[in-house]
């Protein structure tokens, strides 16, 4: 049947068809379970997943599309088990967003877009998203649907080519993920998706199927799965070679090989050139290759018989390999932060929240361009950030831009909890740009105070200021004078909270402070500013009784 | 100490920062974690971490015969949280017996925010 519309009934049952392909073929996916944990469940669990969302499905009476769609992904949320059954509640969650509540139908490009929406809100759960695996296969077969459904009208063959390039997809997953690779399986995940697609595409393909006809057909997947499921691998051999020798036409090379088996690689460079082939006849592989030059590195693996070990290793739960589960990754930190500070409190916290080196100064003891450009020609890295933490010593940092041949950035930061701020929002996988623009964004964010005492007498707003007095600064205002400092700290807090509900009160304390203070007015602060988390650091400053920074 | 191999030629100590180091990428390879929140700042200003700073978001407690890791965490809003948490536990627990061969007795997985977005 061709359509070029899904409505509401159509989906409800391809979503609840598919989930059955699924169950009946769960072992098949737990099979192939290695990464991120070998423990052979993820059949189970996307299965389980699917059962809560179709079952879901199946008590919804409505047939409205987007009901539909909301009630699958309430249900695959509700039934999320494992990482892949999570992201698979993603993907509902990210489809059934995309659909807006007139529709009571959706074409084949509005459904890719449902599609890709669900995608990338899979990609926006995860930090660090693992390719090669079912979040690569969603992603590529939501971007074939893109494409196709811009090109072709029909709903069933969109999907079948989806479904058809997924599984080209699923097959290099052993190329993107080194788990994968080593215990030679697809990735479990992925296969579960393209089981659920299959289900999905029978539906589509048969809507007429009725309950009891549905469960004969899956049931038929099922038995010639399970066979496939004894293995998995239809060659037995997987084979790697090198050939050495001139103007090899690698496209030729491929198109030779690809009648004797798949999963074919072909790569090369300047007379070399490298075969990954599964296939049956490992030796016809080497004459096809003999052809075009010498072999060298030959090495055949029996799949099979990997494959089995692979299930009993899991079986007695025999650990793996771990850290060959990592995917090399980039460690390569590129960019260097040199902060300025004053006092070994502060100096550790600055060092504990990443920054690679603390050149002493601050407030009367600013630091010599010479002092920054010393530490800063010290650091291995290209890019280096300077935070100076006071606006004395801007300035200073950005004569070291003229000086130094690296890469240098100031960032304004006017006091420590600034600073501080800024280098909170650093993430070293980020691009400098987009680290500059989110550390100038914290700084924003923050309120600082400062606790110190006058050094000489002077006026303010007409108050006659002693030598000795102390003072509470707010962001460079001068706001009370007093002779107490606890006294100061508290009247600098109460103005520095204004207007805010909630938030977190830092408080830095200096070198001339003793703990018993603090253990005073901790008391007071917390009874007085429920809403705030406040919190502690000896900042081992000198001058500064105490800094302070709401945010 | 219950980070110490002995075997016939000496002794292999790994350090707290260390099992930190490992406790905090494994859980960054789970589904559904979007961060790691620093503990020393822990009820306060609760930022993501960058890679490199991985280790402060796990805090490890270590005596003579217990290994506790807790585990500071940020996930995304609408997924399932007590199993992005239980993904982690499983995932750090088994690293760590990998890699270390230890054996944690607990992990605690402390979910400090919700990202929404």
């Amino acid at each position: 049947m061709s359509y070029n519309r899904i409505n509401g009934h159509l989906l409800k049952k391809a979503i609840i068809h598919a989930a059955y392909v699924l169950r009946q073929n769960k072992k098949v996916v737990d099979a192939l379970n290695v990464f991120p944990v070998p423990d052979g469940d993820t059949g189970t669990n996307m299965s389980l997943t699917m059962d809560q969302a179709a079952g879901e499905l199946q008590k919804l009476q409505s047939d409205e599309l987007k009901k539909v769609v909301d009630t699958a992904a309430w249900g695959s949320l509700m039934g999320a088990r494992g990482n892949s059954g999570v992201i698979l509640s993603q993907l509902f969650r990210g489809f059934s967003q995309s659909i807006s509540s007139n529709k009571q139908s959706i074409s084949p490009l509005e459904f890719a877009q449902a599609f890709k929406s669900g995608v990338d809100s899979a990609y926006r759960a995860v930090i660090r998203p693992v390719e090669g695996t079912i979040l690569t296969v969603a992603r590529e077969m939501a971007d074939k649907m893109l494409a196709d459904s811009r090109k072709i009208d029909d709903m069933e063959k969109i999907f079948a080519n989806a479904l058809s390039y997924g599984e080209k997809i699923l097959a290099k997953t052993p190329e993107m993920l080194k788990v994968l690779k080593e215990a030679k399986v697809v990735d479990a995940g992925g296969k579960g998706l393209i089981f659920l697609m299959q289900g999905f595409l029978e539906a589509l393909e048969n809507p007429d199927l009725t309950e009891s006809a549905l469960e004969q057909k899956a049931e038929k997947t099922d038995a010639f799965e399970f066979r496939d499921a004894e293995d998995t691998i239809k060659f037995t051999y997987c084979t790697e070679l090198f050939i050495r020798g001139r103007d090899i036409d690698l496209d030729l090379l491929k198109q030779e090989l690809s009648d004797l088996g798949d999963s074919i690689i072909v790569t090369g460079m300047e007379g070399v050139a490298k075969i990954h082939i599964h296939s049956n006849h490992p030796g016809e592989v080497m004459e096809t290759a003999l052809k075009w030059g010498e072999l060298s590195n030959i090495k055949v693996d029996n799949m099979k018989i990997q494959h089995r070990e692979l299930i009993k290793k899991q079986e007695t739960d025999v650990s793996h390999d771990v850290e060959d589960m990592h995917q090399p990754q980039k460690t390569e930190k590129k960019t260097g932060i040199v902060a300025v500070s004053q006092g070994q409190g502060l100096k550790d916290i600055f060092i504990s929240l990443g920054a690679d080196d603390v050149i002493e100064g601050g407030q009367t003891m600013n630091p010599s361009t010479e002092n920054i450009l010393s530490a800063i020609e010290k650091e291995p890295f290209e890019n280096v950030i300077i935070l100076p933490n006071n606006k004395n010593i801007i300035m200073t940092a950005e004569q070291v831009k003229l000086i130094s041949k690296k890469n240098i950035y100031v960032l304004p930061t006017r006091s420590v909890p600034q600073g501080i701020a800024a280098l909170l929002a650093f993430n070293p996988m980020l691009s400098i740009d987009d680290n500059l623009a989110g550390m100038s964004q914290n700084i924003k964010n923050v309120v600082t105070g400062e606790v110190t005492y006058a050094v000489r007498d002077s006026q303010w707003n007409g108050t006659k200021i002693k030598q000795g007095d102390v003072i509470g600064i707010k962001d460079g205002q001068l706001i009370v004078v007093e002779r107490d400092k606890e006294k100061v700290l508290l009247a600098l807090i109460d103005e520095m909270v204004r207007g805010k509900e909630y938030g977190i009160i830092t408080i830095y304390y200096g070198q001339n402070v003793d703990a018993s203070s603090i253990q005073n007015i901790s008391d007071e602060l917390s009874a007085k500013y429920a809403n705030f988390d406040i919190e502690y650091y000896n900042g081992g400053q000198s001058l500064y009784y105490y800094i302070v920074s709401v945010e | 100490m219950k980070n110490i191999i002995k075997n016939s030629l000496g002794e292999i100590e790994i350090s707290r920062e260390v099992i930190a180091l490992l406790a905090g990428n494994a859980a960054m390879e789970c589904y559904g974690l979007v961060g790691m929140v620093s503990r020393k700042m822990s009820d306060g200003i609760t930022e993501l971490l960058g890679r490199e700073n991985l280790g402060k978001g796990v805090e490890v407690q270590l005596t003579d015969d217990k290994l506790v890791i807790d585990l500071y965490i940020i996930v995304q809003y609408g997924t399932k949280i007590n199993e992005v948490a239980s993904n982690v536990i499983e995932k750090v627990h088994f690293n760590l017996k990998n890699i270390l061969g230890f054996d944690p007795d607990k992990i605690n997985v402390v979910v400090q925010g919700i990202r929404i977005k």
